[in-house]
């Protein structure tokens, strides 16, 4: 399922995939994965992305 | 006593060396950057799944090999036919991690690993011409051991290949999304 909320989240902020690639030490192609729905990520890089963004685990990742 | 001549010395001497100098090469260049790779938890899966895949073609390969292999040693020497296998499996792994990006490292630059595999290539394709103008590549109407040159030039062009393919299939890909 794609992630809609973590492309909003990046986008509100201007950042590209590249940029929240290597604020979180990830390659672009992993953070495409993770907006695709492609590639479940560990909490480890959940919680990285949510310091990047200012977001919490709730706001990003948490599927009713 | 079985004794060794000189120019066996010379060649484990010059090794030495070769190696020696390779490793002063990498502590030079490992000044400004670090030498170690580093791939994401993704990339880490992708190489994972990707080595196992590589282990269970070659698996596959060296079943068919104990069964079938012998068929084939009217063609060639039965080390080629092995050969071919250890290349098969160590294609399938680069393949599989490529084409899911998760072969080249985050502070790696893939065009660098690129022409070191055309570079090795050409060297290959080189020696594997010199022996063909020898006539070593063939003994007794067998494709003999000589030609590991040739066949390890082709699957680094084969990796080579899949890296294009999927650079342009990415590019391809971005140009559909804007």
């Amino acid at each position: 399922m794609k992630n809609l909320r973590l492309k909003a989240a990046r986008a509100s902020l201007d950042f590209s995939q590249q940029e929240l690639a290597d604020r979180v030490g990830v390659s672009r192609q992993t953070i495409s994965a993770i907006e695709k729905g492609d590639y479940n990520p560990t909490i480890n890089l959940c919680i990285a992305i949510c310091k990047v963004l200012g977001k919490t685990l709730d706001e990003l990742f948490w599927i009713e | 006593m079985y004794s060794h001549s000189e120019f066996y010395w010379m060649g484990v001497a010059l090794g030495f060396l070769f190696v020696i100098s390779i490793l002063a090469l990498f502590k030079f260049m490992k000044r400004d950057r670090p030498l170690k790779c580093k791939y994401d938890e993704r990339q880490e899966l992708v190489r994972g799944r990707g080595f196992r895949y590589a282990f269970f073609v070659w698996l596959i390969y060296g079943i068919w090999d104990v069964f079938f292999g012998e068929s084939l040693t009217v063609l060639a020497e039965h080390s080629i036919i092995t050969f071919c296998g250890i290349c098969l499996g160590c294609f399938v792994y680069a393949a599989y991690a490529i084409w899911n990006d998760g072969y080249f490292a985050l502070n790696e630059k893939p065009w660098r690993v690129v022409l070191v595999f055309v570079g090795l290539a050409v060297v290959d394709f080189a020696l594997a011409g010199i022996q063909i103008g020898r006539g070593d590549m063939q003994r007794d109407g067998r494709i003999a051991i000589c030609a590991t040159n040739l066949i390890s030039g082709v699957t680094l062009l084969m990796v080579v290949a899949v890296v294009v393919v999927k650079n342009l299939y990415k590019k391809r890909q971005e140009d559909g999304e804007l």
